[in-house]
């Protein structure tokens, strides 16, 4: 019999990519500006810099234009992108205090030293579809910022207030405690997740940087898991804060000296927990505490560090029984390149393995029929 | 023209040699030396194994340093040089009698992390070596098909027995990479079982 | 892309700690070793350990061969090795026998391979005793104390249910008489081929971030019961129906006209051969894996 080379394979992935691009340009609309969903898309380009793990809005924006606004792939070029630059150092501890606040609030105390500030939210507005947005034009643009900044004009010129944090409240009253496991397993070098493996039991560096890095719904999943019951972390939050840091790192040569690099927004998030009936937070003196959990994600990602901080604790917990409690289940399934990846996978061709599945099966129910 | 050392090939070329050698203990391979003007304790053979293999994230320890040659080879490869029981991998004449237990050996969670040593001989050779003090190893074990013989001259036999000591509680232990003047190399991990006498 | 990027795409110091760990993994056989895995422009689950594997060892003198399932023309198959000739430059094959790399996901090639070849197996679960145990913390401490009873009595229950083992791919090994191991999801065929072989067989899992390897000349044992041997599937009765192949491993397909049911070899390019053979054609096909 004649053979006949079976090619295709590298054809079939050309007229992909040229559909994909079709599907994009059919409608016949304007080509989105990179600038455009920079501006106007400010939510999903800070999504798809945490969980690419890059700071780079304007690489955040170019892929939510290339993904058509996938945020999954969108954040897995940003990851891909991020594993090709060179590393040149660690920035030193960025101090929290000292963040050019947007937005600052604290559900803890009605009200604290610095001041409430709503910020930049949609909390609290009525989730009603706005039709107007429809029609919005250059003109809406001009007309509301000329009647906007004039009408802040003063308040611009005052300095803005500084705002401790509220969790050093408790810490002055000595209210505050670190988790027994965290407290042991300090160590003198930082570990970092892009350089070696998850081993567990975690470090607590292991497990914020995997949550940094996390993705946004299967990490708001599993902290709503806990705040429902499963488990007993009831989180109050202690603050909640969005703003811009600077990142500093030490000069190369000279020693003492350091160089700013640059600023990032970051949305910062302290939760405090209930009070535990149980020895876990009595210590010699038998006097009851708090604990805190953590959470710190690039730009305005609230939803995000609140279930971060909310896994944070619940990691810590001496006695793990929910899932969110358990820091191998939590850390191996929360990042979404990961997670988007293997879900998949399954699309590639598994026929060698199913038909191997077929084999046994066949063989099972052959000698099952003989019997 | 000046020919500018490519260390992007270099290394890929060198470390596909080790990758051979210690698949199949005993072979014996060959490798370039390096050219990147580093000064150094031991060959440019010896080097090209320490610039292949050695980077920030790990560290080693040179034997009786006397040039000075970790200053060197901290700056060149950005890795650290530390104590015998911390080090990652270690450098060490073959003439010189060592302490082997001080070097890590792995915990049963994690066997891989435990010490290489880079053992620099005189000669490597799969047949008789005709020098006084040549030892004879004979070698089992996987990648070795029934068996492998290899001679080496130029390593100090006090180091032969806490060696094979060190072996003992497999998957703990100790993975040696011999380097000779020449430039062959030759590895024997920790999985090969041998037994040795000296000429 | 070979402009801005560097040689084979990840960086120097990426292919360093593979290479590192890729000797570690050689000189404790069958032990996962595990490492800091980067992300590839390919999705995770998809063949980013074998590929970061491939790409840390791959030279300028290599001629690299890619499958998937066999197949040289899997569009998978196709992406990676595209991916790999993009960034290095080197020749690529469907030879097995030109090949001094191949890359593949799921089955080990019908024509024995050399001691001068490497094959590089895409690894989707690296950990065996997953079958009995999620938490890899305890699977890590199984491993350190060699306590496999879990698999054993996993294996033996499936004999009570089913009157035999009825696991067709990822069958678990044992490796130098000391580590469980997953051989990758090939099909039980493939499995004696890693016993006392002439290549070196390295793993990838980037995903979960793990590298091992079987040296050559390697006791590769399947786990099994001294009166329930270790089978490979059966074709009896079946052939392929392009180069009439009744002893590799067959896959089965459905005509996408008539409907009809045929079987044809899964590796592609030995069946290719074989017809070229038949044609008339001088081709050198290898020698099988066990003779």
């Amino acid at each position: 019999m004649a053979y006949v080379a079976v090619k295709g394979g590298k054809k079939a992935i050309e007229e992909a990519e040229k559909l994909v691009t079709y599907y994009r340009y059919k409608g016949g609309s304007t080509p989105i500006e990179v600038k455009q969903i920079l501006d106007q898309m400010r939510m999903a380009v800070y999504q798809v810099m945490g969980e690419g793990s890059l700071y780079a809005p304007e690489l955040a924006a170019l892929a939510l234009k290339q993904t058509e606004g996938d945020t999954l792939e969108a954040s897995f070029l940003l990851r891909a992108f991020r594993s090709t630059l060179p590393r040149n150092f660690y920035s030193l501890p960025v101090d929290t205090t000292c963040m050019q606040v947007i937005r600052r609030i604290s559900a803890a105390f009605k009200d604290i030293p610095g001041g409430q500030y709503l910020g930049p939210t949609r909390d609290y507005t009525k989730r009603l579809l706005n039709f107007e947005l429809l029609e919005e034009g250059e003109e809406h643009v001009k007309d509301f910022m000329a009647e906007y900044l004039a009408e802040i004009e003063d308040e611009i010129h005052e300095p803005p207030p500084t705002f401790p944090k509220v969790i050093d409240l408790l810490r002055q009253e000595g209210l505050l405690e670190i988790p027994k496991r965290d407290k042991e397993g300090e160590t003198k070098v930082v570990d970092d997740i892009t350089r070696q493996s998850l081993r567990f039991p975690a470090s607590r560096a292991m497990r914020l940087q995997s949550l940094a890095r996390g993705e946004t719904g299967s990490m708001m999943a599993l902290a709503y898991s806990s705040m429902r019951g499963y488990g007993n972390i009831h989180p109050v939050l202690g603050e909640l804060r969005v703003g811009y840091v600077d990142l500093v790192v030490s000069h190369p040569l000279i020693e003492g000296e350091t160089i700013t690099v640059g600023k990032v927004m970051v949305t910062e998030v302290e939760i405090v927990s209930e009070i535990m009936t149980s020895n876990e937070h009595r210590d010699k003196n038998r006097r009851p505490k708090f604990t805190a959990g953590y959470g710190l994600c690039f730009g305005q990602n609230e939803v995000k560090a609140i279930a971060m901080a909310t896994l944070d604790r619940a990691m810590a917990s001496e006695n793990p029984k929910a899932p969110a409690e358990d820091e191998e289940f939590v850390l191996y399934h929360i990042d979404g390149i990961e997670a988007s990846g293997f879900t998949s996978h399954w699309k590639l061709p598994h026929y060698v393995d199913f038909q191997a599945v077929l084999n046994r099966v066949r063989s099972v129910r052959e000698r099952e029929g003989r019997k | 023209m000046e020919n500018k050392f490519d260390e992007i090939t270099y290394t890929q070329s060198l470390f596909r040699t080790l990758l051979d050698c210690m698949s199949r203990p005993g072979k014996i391979g060959r490798i370039e030396p390096a050219s990147c003007g580093l000064s150094f304790s031991f060959t440019d053979y010896t080097l090209g194994v320490a610039i292949t293999l050695l980077d920030q994230e790990v560290t080693f320890h040179v034997y009786n340093d006397r040039n000075n040659s970790s200053v060197q080879l901290q700056m060149y490869t950005m890795s650290r040089q530390v104590s015998m029981e911390e080090c990652d991998y270690f450098f060490v004449n073959g003439n010189e009698n060592f302490d082997v237990s001080r070097l890590k050996k792995g915990i049963l969670e994690f066997p891989d992390e435990s010490a290489t040593v880079i053992c620099q001989v005189r000669k490597l050779s799969g047949e008789r070596i005709l020098r006084p003090d040549a030892i004879k190893l004979q070698l089992q074990g996987p990648g070795i098909r029934d068996t492998n013989t290899l001679y080496i001259y130029g390593l100090n036999q006090q180091v032969i027995e806490p060696w094979q000591q060190c072996n003992q509680e497999f998957p703990l232990g100790l993975d040696w990479i011999f380097v000779d003047e020449d430039g062959k190399v030759c590895c024997i991990p920790r999985s090969t079982k041998f037994c040795w006498e000296v000429f | 892309m070979r402009g801005i990027y560097n040689y084979g795409f990840i960086d120097e110091n990426t292919k360093k700690e593979i290479r590192r760990k890729l000797l570690k993994a050689v000189a404790i056989p069958g032990y996962q070793v595990p490492f800091g895995s980067r992300e590839l422009p390919i999705a995770r689950g998809w063949g980013t350990g074998g590929l970061q594997i491939t790409l840390s060892i791959i030279g300028p003198e290599d001629t690299i061969k890619v499958i998937d399932q066999g197949c040289d023309d899997s569009v998978n198959a196709c992406n990676l090795r595209d991916f790999i000739v993009t960034t290095t430059g080197v020749k690529s094959t469907t030879d097995t026998l030109e090949a001094s790399i191949i890359q593949t996901r799921h089955r080990i090639p019908e024509e024995k391979m050399r001691a001068d070849q490497i094959l590089v197996l895409q690894v989707p679960y690296p950990e065996t005793l997953r079958w009995v145990e999620p938490s890899e913390q305890e699977t890590r401490r199984m491993h350190a104390e060699k306590d496999y009873s879990k698999l054993w009595v996993f294996l033996y229950e499936e004999i009570v249910r089913w009157g035999e083992i009825t696991l067709s791919y990822r069958y678990p090994v044992m490796v130098n008489g000391r580590y469980a191991m997953d051989p990758s999801p090939i099909p039980r065929w493939d499995v004696p081929k890693l016993h006392q072989a002439e290549t070196l067989f390295l793993f990838g899992a980037g995903r979960e971030k793990r590298i091992y390897a079987i040296p050559p000349y390697t006791d590769v044992v399947p786990l099994q019961f001294e009166d329930y041997y270790f089978q490979v599937e059966n074709f009896k009765g079946k052939f392929c129906k392009f180069c009439g192949s009744t002893d590799s491993y067959l896959d089965e397909v459905y005509d996408r006209e008539t409907g009809e049911r045929y079987f044809a070899c899964s590796d592609t390019s030995f069946c290719m051969k074989r017809r070229k053979q038949s044609s008339g054609i001088p081709v050198k096909i290898g020698r099988r894996w066990y003779e």
